[in-house]
């Protein structure tokens, strides 16, 4: 029987990252489930958070992420890639093939679009499940500063990014549009070993909406280790798309 | 739901890794073996745990309280079940299609009456495994290319995208004081195109004089560019905007929210983070019941089998959701609900025809 829920935990890679957000990272390798997101004496929960810069220079390199987005009428299947310095996002709903978005960054954190669906408009301002390029962006131009809470979502840990410190009031690449505030809707929730965008946070309840992996179908290949490709029969080959 | 979770942990309980091991290793010699007989101390897989009741099991790909396209699924066989109809085991997390194929191989060795796959990831699993059992009825879902696949012991459905947008672009013309009307749309696939075309027809039917503009964001998952999108068409004088891209709903209903003059909303699904209830009038979604239901009755009346299922209109697959409190917004008419009635007793009655939807 195949291992759905393929969880395994980078442990040089994390070290930093939980080191960082006051996490001993021993006992969180030895307890993945654990809660990251603590709750104190005050009404308000109080989340542990992540300095983002030094998260985004953690991250693994070669991941691939499978899941579903489920919608009232059909369930879109996406699947998400790195490798190296180059992101790919691929997606498909009621056997419609959306075609294959990919973007490079390189040292000095520039985004090239390398390839974009016919039906898409693709940009060097990626938003959505390729969010994670621009904070790996913005960490390499040096120009990531600040932190984010870190939660548990699908049994992760993940970092919600204030949507605000990546897009902030961006000029509109559509004339017509009049400028205002972008950030104000959705967050998106990285996950601590890979950076796949897992999840988003609605600004306005809290709670994890839109464009988010369906918790059920996720798979978090990590293929910087031989253990994942045991254990999961839909992860790919290392250096495979 | 208690009885429902229980059964379910019965179940689990019989496919352990030990007779997935001896499954697998009959399989290898070509033979078949009941999992029944390897020690299983429920009963015999043979016998109806309810006298007349159907047998039915429920796949779906993913958790079944996600208030979307595998919660719809659960509704329906509950509703059944509560009819007196069936029994019914459900199995979430059947998105791995090499996952999925020994548990649909499993119910129908242990003579399910029925094994609902609701999800497009089941369909190869499923047309594998009933080849092999002639005697239990099968069913796939997915696009309308999986309607060809019905065999004698399986039926395919499907829904239908055009009249899903008839229906809210029907309403749309029903909303005062809105002539001009906005669309925002995630990428431009085929599905998504029928559902704008059969929107812009239903809007044509209800008022001919109002005007379209339309927008497709590219991608399901952008909710920034939905929000660009939304505003950008308001700026333009849309004072409704009707999305069909589910996921980029928030999206829309933000910009919608802020926007001044506020504009109404249809099409966003979910609560969008409270939003919806603020701006979206009403959204078409789908009712699995009438489906299933037909399902059942097929199997019982041996007609079951080489059949494609379109939920629409008029066999009340798809449906409107309740108008929410932006529905009482005073461009909306009180008799909204009155209006969507009788249209869809109109089409059922062939006093009105759908328009050609292609």
């Amino acid at each position: 029987m195949l291992t759905r829920d393929v969880i395994t935990i980078s442990v040089a890679s994390l070290c930093l990252v939980l080191a960082n957000c006051g996490v001993n990272p021993a006992t969180s390798v030895a307890s993945k489930d654990r809660s990251a997101a603590l709750t104190t004496g005050s009404a308000r929960p109080q989340f542990r958070t992540v300095e983002l810069a030094t998260l985004a220079h953690s991250w693994i390199s070669d991941w691939t992420v499978i899941g579903a987005k489920t919608e009232p009428t059909y369930v879109e299947h996406v699947r998400i890639s790195r490798r190296g310095d180059r992101f790919t996002l691929d997606a498909d709903a009621l056997g419609e093939q959306f075609g294959r978005t990919e973007l490079s960054v390189d040292d000095r954190g520039r985004i090239a679009v390398r390839a974009c669906p016919r039906s898409a408009r693709c940009d060097v301002r990626p938003t959505g499940f390729l969010a994670t390029v621009q904070v790996l962006a913005a960490a390499r131009r040096g120009q990531l500063a600040g932190r984010a809470p870190v939660l548990r979502y699908a049994g992760r840990s993940v970092a919600c990014v204030p949507a605000d410190l990546l897009w902030g009031k961006a000029p509109m690449t559509d004339a017509t549009v009049s400028t205002m505030d972008l950030h104000e809707v959705l967050d998106p929730c990285l996950d601590i070993l890979t950076g796949a965008v897992l999840a988003q946070r609605s600004r306005h309840d809290g709670s994890f909406a839109g464009p988010t992996l369906d918790e059920g179908t996720l798979i978090v290949c990590d293929l910087t280790t031989r253990a994942d490709q045991r254990n999961s029969g839909s992860c790919p080959q290392a250096g495979s798309r | 739901m208690l009885m429902r979770r229980i059964r379910n942990v019965r179940f689990r309980n019989r496919y352990t890794p030990l007779r997935a091991l001896i499954l697998a290793a009959a399989l290898a010699f070509g033979l078949t073996v009941p999992l029944t007989a390897c020690g299983d101390d429920s009963g015999s897989s043979s016998e109806s745990p309810s006298g007349d009741k159907l047998k039915v099991a429920l796949l779906a790909p993913g958790l079944t309280n996600d208030g979307s396209f595998n919660q719809v699924a659960r509704e329906a066989v509950e509703r059944l079940e509560r009819d007196g109809r069936i029994d019914v085991d459900i199995r979430e997390k059947m998105a791995d299609p090499a996952a999925a194929e020994p548990v649909i191989r499993e119910y129908a060795t242990q003579n399910y009456d029925l094994i609902i796959g609701h999800g497009i990831e089941l369909v190869e699993p499923i047309l594998a495994v009933a080849k092999q059992f002639p005697k239990v009825h099968f069913t796939i879902a997915g696009g309308p290319d999986v309607l060809p696949k019905a065999t004698t012991n399986v039926e395919a459905w499907t829904y239908d995208f055009g009249q899903q947008g008839y229906l809210a672009g029907f309403i749309a013309g029903q909303i005062k004081d809105t002539r001009t009307v906005g669309l925002v749309g995630g990428p431009q696939l085929p599905f998504i195109q029928a559902i704008h075309s059969g929107f812009k027809a239903g809007l044509k039917d209800a008022d001919p004089s109002r005007t379209t503009k339309e927008v497709y964001t590219g991608s399901f998952d952008d909710v920034q560019k939905a929000v660009e999108a939304t505003t950008g068409l308001a700026d333009q004088g849309a004072q409704l905007v009707f999305t069909s891209g589910d996921g980029i709903g928030n999206g829309v209903a933000s910009a919608a929210a802020r926007h001044q003059p506020k504009v109404l909303t249809l099409g966003v699904t979910g609560d969008a983070g409270g939003l919806a209830k603020q701006v979206n009038v009403t959204s078409v979604e789908l009712d699995m019941y009438p489906t299933f239901k037909s399902y059942v009755d097929r199997v019982e009346d041996g007609t079951f089998g080489g059949k494609g299922y379109i939920s629409g209109l008029v066999n009340k697959g798809l449906v409107v959701t309740p108008f929410s409190e932006g529905a009482s917004d005073p461009r909306i008419p009180a008799d909204l609900q009155d209006q969507v009635d009788q249209l869809i007793a109109d089409l059922a009655s062939g006093a009105r025809k759908l328009p050609s939807l292609q």
